[in-house]
């Protein structure tokens, strides 16, 4: 069993006119097609950006010694943005792979030794980038958790549309097509259902009935007598329904 | 045809890796055979089952340190207790992550050992090898 399930298969655009350069890189992909594969190959460079946006190669090989890259043009690629493979006759064009951030460089006759290479640092490229990518999104998660950012939802009414911390909800009770929500400010009444809200309320809130949704945090006591009931912190007394004691207990118990 | 070495074992759990070896050795006429096993553990039952046949036992063992099942360090540690018919055989060269801190690594490798090289696998090293 490998590690990695299925290996990465690189799509790729060509911009090349050089017919050996062409041909090489036909048998290079016919050699290897469980990495790489050709999308197109252009020989001339005016649809880069439509292009890439159109089909979103994981990489770009263009012959610096035909094609002058497109700078100015790259903040119109709207996907994420390709990697680059600099191909050219010339020593000298190894500057222009390095002032366009290229991955790599290759000199002409091209060579399967140096493209395998490429395409390997390009596979191995974007998966340093992705599990970076994954690590700081992670890293944020965390934070918001700990921070408990603030969420809100919003109260509609007749005249008006009130947005309200969930962090001042005590609990919700359904009126028919209404809900009363009971907050550290007094009761405020909404024309939406609690349907509605049970899916937005989330963390610290849990539906122990069909008419109530309660916020765990202003939970003084869960009494267990003649039935199970939630004492809230304002003396409020709160029934749980049967079919969610079991779920209730082991909510509470959690967090 | 002649090729450097006879038989060429790699040890590593990432496809990638050794696709791109297999790929530098077929092409550049390295090895006659190639031989690929995914974790430590595989190797060494290739290795028990074949000690006493020369012919099937690799020149060279392209050893990945940082495996499920069994690690690189623990193979190294297995195959040192495996008598060889043939002791030329079965040298090893331990292949590291470049992230990885090399002196603590080196200073638990044993004398199977014979190189060490990192990751990436280039092709000059395994024609200077």
């Amino acid at each position: 069993m490998y590690l990695v399930v299925d290996m990465k298969k690189l799509s790729v655009i060509i911009f090349e006119n050089d017919a050996e350069a062409i041909q090489s890189l036909q048998i290079f992909e016919a050699e290897n097609r469980v990495l790489f594969s050709i999308i197109s190959i252009e020989n001339d460079i005016t649809n880069l950006v439509s292009l890439v946006n159109e089909f979103k190669p994981d990489a770009i090989i263009l012959a610096a010694d035909i094609f002058s890259f497109p700078e100015a043009e790259l903040n119109k690629i709207v996907v994420r943005k390709p990697k680059l493979v600099f191909i050219s006759k010339h020593k000298e064009d190894a500057f222009k792979a390095y002032a366009n951030i290229a991955l790599d460089f290759i000199l002409k006759p091209l060579n399967p030794n140096y493209l395998i290479v490429s395409v390997y640092r390009i596979i191995r490229y974007i998966e340093m980038e992705n599990a970076y990518q994954q690590k700081v999104l992670s890293g944020i998660e965390d934070i918001n958790k700990k921070e408990n950012k603030a969420k809100h939802v919003t109260i509609t009414s007749v005249d008006k549309i009130e947005i309200l911390k969930t962090d001042a909800i005590m609990y919700c009770k359904a009126d028919g097509k209404y809900t009363e929500f009971y907050t550290v400010k007094g009761k405020k009444l909404s024309s939406k259902n609690i349907g509605e809200y049970s899916t937005l309320l989330e963390e610290h809130f849990f539906r122990i009935h069909h008419s109530y949704v309660v916020n765990i945090k202003y939970i003084d006591e869960v009494i267990k007598k003649n039935g199970v009931f939630c004492k809230l912190s304002n003396g409020d007394i709160l029934p749980v329904s049967r079919r969610k004691q079991e779920s209730f207990i082991n909510f509470i118990n959690k967090k | 045809m002649s090729f450097k070495f006879h038989r060429i074992m790699m040890i590593d759990d990432e496809e990638i890796d050794n696709y791109l070896t297999k790929a530098l050795i077929k092409n550049n006429n390295l090895a006659k055979k190639v031989i690929v096993f995914n974790n430590g553990f595989d190797a060494i039952n290739y290795i028990k089952d074949h000690k006493d046949i020369s012919d099937k036992l690799p020149d060279l063992i392209l050893l990945d340190i940082y495996m499920p099942k069994m690690d690189g360090i623990e193979f190294l540690d297995v195959l040192s207790g495996i008598p060889l018919v043939d002791e030329g055989k079965c040298k090893v060269c331990v292949v590291s992550s470049s992230v990885i801190d090399n002196d603590i690594l080196k200073s638990k490798l044993s004398k199977k050992v014979h190189y060490f090289t990192k990751k990436p696998i280039t092709l000059n090293f395994l024609q200077t090898i």
